[in-house]
Order: structure tokens, then sequence, then C-alpha cells
């Protein structure tokens, strides 16, 4: 008996650009990411990764507070010390977006309460019902401005935003924080220190690492000016081409026809199918194609190229965007030295974050994917894919 | 009108022509029966016989029409009387009735339902009522003695002098009394406060609460 399961609806975004065009967003894409819960690397041709990569990564810490009400997130004191100067990552941790309050806080100093339909008619701060339910909404999006002159102490809005909090129902969350720093001399770790005077426990974690090299890879020959796959130089006219795209095995035509004994430059792999290729390989399917495979008669797309040793390292834990735009930066610098034709880097959202892009507001649906992915070239031109699920507004 | 009117005629003449007459025009039938002795003493009236219909009094109306009332403003509660401490005493003497309607000493599990239906019943006016849930959220936390009470909202004077009219659909109300705290669920209380001591109301499963 089959069953089927419909895809759920998914939106990509492909943008293709240089990173020396004084247009180019790459800074602000990576930023306006808030919550990113993993970074996967993936460089061809590369026996050894340079160490000032992964110590970058490796170095950036995060801390885990427990139980800790949110009258403490408008207190004044906390709010002059660390919501207004630097940047602040907080991210309620253990909540699911689509069946519990999520509490979050991004720069520069907005909270967000995404808030099941009980709570918000108990709290009594007004918002906005989710836009993915139009009937019958069960979930609604408060924002308060920290940073905003009339949220002083003594004000009204100030006043009633308080007391919800604190009379009304005294909500508590466990959180993910992150703070950046204005100054360099001021450790990361003021916010937690600040906490624990107020006798709220912290917990401090390292971003886990785990680099493996992969021998004999097949990996799809692409190129930066060719994101069709139809022929070089196609399109190259458009200096960010932007597609958007719900099925992802749209342009498979280009790929089937050639039967890998084309040189390379008649029919490269498009950008779709190595989107596809790239998901499979991170999962670490096989991707050799063989016929009666039980699993997965994925191939490789052509034509193929072969590493002798390719690169893969995984980092999890609470990323802050400025780490992942500095290992961008180093990544272009080592492309500029090194003999690979690319280097990717794939960075997952949180699935349960309430927002993806900037405010966007992000649901859970069935998987809760918001992710992007940078393929960087030697000739410091980029590709950029960004994706998400069913219940997610477009990435910018 | 009398035919005799203008002549100046004696009775005995009168009563003559009279006879002489009825007896030349009676027929001989009606004459043995006697009827020109009866008819002698009958009276005609000339005139047009239909009397005018006597105009009927209105009767005042004694109450005010909806539409007067509403043009005077009766029920509405004037700024100057919009003063938290001017109801203190009503809460008060809310307190003492609910204590006069139910025995809170007396309540046990068993006779839990019969309060719960003399507390329906009662009046509320004069009750400390505390908005805790509501689709609109601007209305939660809203607290006040209950001065006015329509079919569907509840009017309110909060302790900083203000006078809030809060619908009663889509929002519940509590208020503490002796020790408990009452819930009313407004979606199911959408009755006037008159109606209410005399209504019967249905028991059902399951209620909508907002």
């Amino acid at each position: 008996m089959a069953v089927t399961f419909t895809c759920p609806a998914s939106k990509l975004v492909f943008e293709r650009s240089c990173f020396l065009h004084k247009n180019s967003r790459h800074v602000t894409n990576v930023l306006e990411h808030h919550f990113n819960y993993g970074v996967d690397i993936l460089i061809p041709d590369c026996d050894s990764i340079p160490l000032h990569l992964t110590s970058l990564m490796v170095n950036s810490r995060f801390f885990l507070t427990e139980r800790l009400p949110l009258a403490i997130l408008i207190d004044k004191e906390f709010v002059e010390a660390f919501v207004k100067k630097g940047k602040l990552y907080m991210l309620s941790y253990g909540t699911a977006i689509d069946r519990d309050n999520c509490v979050a806080i991004v720069p520069p100093g907005i909270l967000i309460l995404n808030l099941t339909k009980d709570t918000y008619q108990e709290l009594g701060l007004v918002g906005k019902p989710t836009v993915f339910q139009k009937k019958l909404p069960t979930k609604y999006v408060v924002e308060i401005n920290l940073t905003e002159e009339y949220f002083t102490p003594g004000k009204n809005y100030y006043e009633r935003v308080k007391w919800c909090l604190t009379d009304r129902l005294g909500l508590v969350f466990d959180f993910l924080v992150a703070w950046l720093p204005h100054e360099d001399q001021i450790s990361q770790s003021s916010v937690p220190a600040y906490l624990c005077n107020k006798g709220f426990r912290s917990r401090a974690f390292k971003v886990s690492e785990e680099i493996t090299f992969k021998k004999d890879v097949k990996y799809p020959v692409i190129d930066s000016n060719d994101f069709d796959g139809h022929g070089e130089g196609g399109n190259s006219d458009n200096d960010c081409p932007i597609t958007s795209s719900t099925k992802y095995d749209e342009q498979k035509k280009g790929g089937t026809k050639s039967d890998g004994q084309l040189k390379s430059g008649d029919f490269l792999c498009s950008y779709t199918e190595f989107w596809e290729w790239l998901g499979a390989f991170t999962c670490g399917l096989d991707c050799d194609g063989s016929p009666d495979d039980f699993l997965s008669t994925f191939s490789c797309p052509d034509p193929v190229s072969i590493s002798p040793s390719c690169c893969q390292c995984k980092y999890r834990g609470f990323i802050l965007p400025g780490t992942i735009n500095c290992l961008i930066e180093s990544l272009r610098d080592y492309m500029k030295s090194s003999t690979s034709p690319w280097a990717c880097v794939t960075v997952h959202g949180f699935t349960d974050s309430p927002v993806s892009w900037r405010r966007n507001e992000h649901g859970h649906h069935k998987g809760g994917e918001n992710l992007y992915t940078f393929v960087l070239f030697p000739s410091e031109d980029y590709w950029l894919y960004m994706a998400v699920g069913t219940h997610d507004i477009c990435p910018p | 009108m009398s035919i005799f009117a203008k002549k100046n005629v004696s009775k005995a003449e009168k009563n003559e022509f009279v006879q002489s007459f009825l007896q030349k025009h009676l027929p001989e039938k009606r004459l043995r029966q006697g009827e020109d002795i009866t008819l002698q003493h009958a009276h005609f009236m000339l005139d047009n016989p239909r009397t005018r219909k006597r105009k009927e009094v209105k009767l005042k109306r004694k109450t005010l029409s909806a539409k007067e009332r509403k043009e005077l403003k009766l029920f509405e509660i004037q700024p100057e009387h919009q003063k938290y401490d001017m109801y203190t005493p009503l809460h008060q003497l809310w307190k003492d009735y609910m204590k006069d309607v139910i025995n809170f000493d007396k309540i046990t599990p068993g006779n839990q339902s019969q309060m719960e239906e003399l507390l329906l019943r009662a009046d509320l006016h004069g009750a400390v009522l505390t908005v805790t849930k509501s689709k609109c959220p601007s209305y939660v936390g809203t607290s006040g003695i209950l001065i006015q009470e329509t079919k569907n909202t509840f009017k309110l004077i909060t302790k900083d002098d203000r006078l809030k009219t809060i619908p009663k659909p889509n929002s519940v109300f509590t208020f503490e009394l002796e020790g408990y705290i009452i819930t009313i669920y407004g979606n199911n209380f959408q009755v006037r406060a008159s109606e209410r001591a005399h209504r019967k109301f249905k028991t059902r499963p399951t209620v909508d609460l907002i």
C-alpha cells in the first residue's frame, strides 16, 4: 500500500553576487538572521583547515540561564547596560514555537513574545495574531521595543508592561544568552555575571565542533557565472538575479540529458541541482546512484569532479551572526590562496525561533527550517541560497 | 321643533287636532287596536336623530418612553458623580447584602451548587470586578466597583475615578467575596440584572469560555 505525503510548501530564494559589489547584501543578510543553531562548512580539495577558521567558531561562547523571569529583561538597569549597548541575543530554550510561549530579544533591543492564545488573553499586552492562521489564530505576537524613549519607569506603557509581566503572569523561561559587547575590554560574560548577582544561575557552553575529512569525494562542477547550468556565461548580464522557486527538482532536465562525457562548459550543474546534492552530501548520503539501492538512488549531478580530500566541519551551538560574518570573511581570505573550486557555508536557524530574518515571524509547521547557504568562489563571487518552510515569510 | 310652535293654541285644541288627525290617517286595523291613544303620547324627533360621537380623552402615559429616557440621559452617570470614594459605601452595602444572601459559614461541598445558584441570581451592583481574561488585551486588569449593569456591559468605576464600560462577551471577570474567588464568564452572562433574578438558567455540559 502506497502512502503519499504531500510535500509541505517551502520557499527558496537564490541570489548571485560578488563580495566586492557595492550593493552586495551579504553582511546584512547574515546579521539579519538572528538565531543560528548550526554552521556546516564544506570545502573540497582541502587537506587541512586553517586554524584561525576553527578557532573563531570554537572560541565563541554562549550561556544558558535557567528560570529567568521576563520582568528582569525590562529592568531599566539591564536595558541600559546590555540592550542599548552592544548586541544582545536571547532566545527561550526548550519551548516549541507551535505549542508554547516563545520569547526572544533581537538587536536593536526588541523583545518578541510569541504567545499562545490563552496566555495572550490573560497577559494583557496588545499584539497581533499570527500571520499564518487567518481564522481562529492560536498564536499571537507581541513586540516591545526596549530601547524606545517612552519605555522608561514612570511612563504608562512601561508600568503596564511591568505590571503584566510581574503581577499578572509571572512568565519564566530558560534562556540562551549571547551578548556582543560594544567595547573590546568588556567581557562577554557580563550578562550572566549580572544575572548571577540577581540570583539566576547561568551555565557557559562552547560551540561544539566536528571536523571530518572524506577521501575521494565526487562533487559536481559549478561555475559562478553559470547558475542556470545552460552553458557558460548564460544570463551573466544580471548582477543580482533573484530566483524564487518552490519546487527544488524544477530544473532537473539539464542534468539528466548530459552523459557525463560532456566537456565542462556545455552543461554544468545548475543551482537547484547543486543545492540538492549539497543537502544529500551533508546528510551523509552515498550519492553513488546505484539503481537498486533501497534507500536512495540519488546520484551526484554531472559533470563530476573527484576530490582527493574533502573537508567537512560541523558547528553546533548558539552562534552569533557576527561570528558567521567573521567566518565568511576569513573563508574569503582562504579562498584566495587555496586550490578549492568553491567552499560552502550553510547556516541553520533554530527551528523554534520566533523570527527568521529581521523580525519576520517564523513558525514550525512540519519542519521549521530556516537556513541559508553561501557558496564562495575564488573570484570573490558568491551564491546565496535562503530557504524557509511553510510557516515563514519569504526572506528578504 | 314642533309644528304648533308658531300658532298660539291651547292644549285642548292641540289634543283635539291630534285626535282627529290620527283618526283620519291611521289604518282601520291599527285604530281598532287602540293605537290612536298610545300614539298621542309618542314623541318623534323631527331633526337629525344622529348624535355626535364623544371625543375620547387620551390617557396620559405615566412613564417615559425609551427614546425620552435616552434623550434625558437618565441612566448616564454624570462626570461629577464618577468618584470611586462615592461608591465605597455601596460596596460595603453590597457586601452586607451578599452575606444575607449567602451564608458563607455553612458552605459545604454538598450545598455548593445551591449557593452557586443563589450567587447567580444575586445583584452584583457594588461588587469589585476585575477583568482577568479578554479577547481584547487592553481590558485585562481593569478593576473597579460595578455601578451599572446592562444586558451586554458592565460599567465599572476604577480607583483612579474613571468610568469604564466593559462588554460582557469575550471577557472573564472575577470578584472576591469572603475568601472565595468567583469567576464570571461574560459570554454566558448576557442577561439584564433584573431578568437574571427570575430567569431559569439552563445547565449545559460544556460552555464556550471565550
